[in-house]
């Protein structure tokens, strides 16, 4: 037995020894060859794919909610100004209404810098009850804009797609409205609505060329006319730089 | 024994000698080989080491019948504050939507299993479309949609549509028994893809073998070493996935994770056989023997998990296991693999 092993050995050595003069040399014709030897994982390197742009953002200073009008720049009659440095536009807010982490009963005075991509700028809100979940106190009468980074190439698969155009002074917009059922998702009817606008923005965020801002204005479905157009002057008082 | 010294002695010598003459030959540096395998899954969304306390359970509200849609019934929601979000399975993206009801902006990503994971409340996606592996940035969390305070949506479903069956998060925290990390309890991930929770005896006799090794680089597969590398599943529930608990065979369930090396960038695995209070760093030459079949099964099923570490023997490397041992001669690349004390099979494997 150990004979045989040992003879299937020798063979063994010069089959193996044959394979690899071939194996090189198909090697060195392929040059490129990256044929699996064997299932395995590829080495994958956390956060090496992309660079956690999270981090990236903490560079930028918080940005105060109340910011010195730009010149040129107007809002209307005792309504605030807010400058997003990280996205690049301005805009006008009225008074009473701010911004929220819905950590605390008050509107923010400085918002992280990490928050500038996703803000939620809220009206006939405050003070605010933590725990309330914005689409309850929507429903009660509150209204949540929120402001989002919309990369060039997206679209909402689920929901109505901004398409209708509208010219708000010099601002060329593209808006739809949806209304949401009881669970949060677009429905035929519902109590609470969504104004969608997407504003085209100058420079956009450094990370995301081509970029828009989203604005989502999410009211009760049964909103006055008069809450409707401050939604509308909030849009047509956009400052892209 | 000695007939096999001498063999191996005479591929320590002819073999390197005959590579070397035929790539003289070529006159051509050979490419480098690579395995392809994309998979890899990872235990949890946010960067291992954080601690991340899960405010909303499976089955508590908002999430809870009645309130929420049937894909969210089983859902976690994670505390963080505008922070990298992070693939834990590989797949290809089949929605970024900036929707303006509950979910906000959310990424949905079709595992390898079939499954559907959503990453909802985003602030802004990183990737929009294609393929995405396990462990890469994804998004950064946020407040968008029906939100009430920054943090991470993360569910599992079967379908695409937010009215798909919810499925269970467990096969990705544990085994969901006893100790499950599926808990209020700050928890901080390992995503090393085995262990009840981060102070208990699997993590951290896996953390202690990661440490003998000098750390990793990269963390690869937990895998079901019952058939191939397919993801971790009990061989006796095809529908019921573990990916990070493994059963092969009744008296030698265990866990096996790959990683690469810290300081060399190179394959190893780390096993532990269930009750077991240490686990053990297996290098690249062993463990190739875990993927190569015999009589149906791969090597770990007649072999069982290791028992202590690779050490040198009469000129070999030697490392023990459950039911044998195997013999590595790391010149002549070669395994020789013992069950009991009976000479079974042999690979042929460098150790990198």
């Amino acid at each position: 037995m150990a004979t045989h092993r040992a003879g299937r050995r020798a063979h063994r050595v010069v089959m193996v020894a044959s394979i690899a003069i071939i194996g090189v040399g198909i090697f060195a014709l392929a040059a490129t060859s990256e044929e699996a030897s064997k299932p395995g994982p590829v080495p994958q390197h956390e956060g090496g794919v992309i660079a956690p742009p999270a981090e990236a953002a903490a560079s930028v200073d918080p940005a105060p909610a109340s910011a010195p009008l730009p010149e040129g720049v107007t809002c209307p009659p005792d309504w605030s100004y807010f400058d997003n440095p990280v996205m690049h536009y301005g805009l006008c807010i009225p008074a009473g209404w701010g911004f929220s982490d819905f950590r605390g009963p008050d509107p923010l005075d400085r918002i992280p810098s990490a928050m500038l991509e996703n803000l939620h700028l809220l009206g006939n809100a405050f003070p605010w009850r933590p725990g309330t979940m914005p689409f309850d106190a929507v429903r009660r009468g509150a209204t949540d804009i929120e402001l989002d980074v919309l990369p060039a190439d997206a679209t909402s698969s689920d929901e109505c797609q901004p398409s209708t155009k509208r010219l708000l002074g010099i601002l060329s917009v593209l808006s739809c409205e949806q209304l949401y059922g009881t669970d949060g998702l677009p429905a035929a009817t519902g109590l609470l609505r969504a104004l969608k606008v997407i504003v085209p923005l100058r420079t956009g965020p450094a990370d995301e060329p081509g970029a828009r801002l989203l604005l989502i204005a999410r009211t009760r479905t049964a909103a006055s006319l008069a809450e409707v157009t401050t939604l509308w002057q909030i849009v047509q008082y956009v400052h892209a730089y | 024994m000695a007939d096999r010294a001498v063999r191996s002695r005479v591929l320590r010598f002819a073999l390197p000698a005959l590579l070397v003459a035929a790539f003289i030959l070529t006159s051509t540096p050979a490419a480098e080989a690579h395995n392809s395998w994309t998979g890899g899954y990872r235990k949890w969304p946010w960067r291992g080491s954080d601690d991340r306390t899960l405010t909303t359970l499976p089955g508590e509200c908002p999430h809870c019948p009645g309130v929420e849609t049937p894909s969210a019934s089983k859902a976690i929601d994670v505390a963080m504050n505008y922070e990298t979000v992070y693939a834990v399975s590989p797949g290809t993206i089949s929605t970024f939507s900036t929707m303006g009801g509950k979910a906000g902006t959310y990424l949905q990503v079709k595992d390898a299993d079939g499954s559907y994971i959503t990453y909802e409340h985003l602030s802004k996606a990183l990737v929009k479309s294609g393929a995405v592996l396990a462990g890469q940035p994804i998004a950064v969390s946020g407040c968008s949609g029906n939100c009430d305070v920054a943090h991470l949506h993360f569910q599992r479903q079967d379908g695409p549509t937010f009215y798909a069956n919810a499925l269970s998060l467990t096969p990705i925290s544990g085994h969901g028994g006893s100790g499950d990390p599926l808990t209020h309890s700050s928890y901080t991930s390992d995503n090393a893809g085995i262990g009840y929770y981060h102070s208990g005896t699997f993590s951290t006799a896996i953390q202690n073998a990661y440490k003998s090794s000098g750390g990793y680089k990269t963390i690869g597969v937990t895998a079901d070493i019952g058939v191939g590398w397919s993801p971790c599943r009990y061989e006796s529930g095809i529908s019921s996935w573990w990916r990070y608990g493994c059963a092969p065979r009744s008296g030698i369930a265990g866990s096996v994770q790959t990683f690469y090396d810290g300081s060399t960038n190179l394959e190893r695995a780390i096993m532990i056989e269930d009750g077991a209070s240490t686990a053990y760093v297996v290098y690249r030459g062993i463990l190739a023997a875990y993927t190569d079949p015999y009589n149906g099964h791969d090597w770990v099923y007649w072999i069982g998990y290791p028992t202590g570490s690779r050490y040198s023997w009469n000129g070999w490397l030697r490392q023990n296991f459950r039911y044998g041992y195997v013999l590595f001669d790391q010149w002549g690349c070669v395994e020789w693999l013992y069950i009991g004390s009976t000479w079974t099979a042999e690979n042929h494997y460098c150790d990198e």
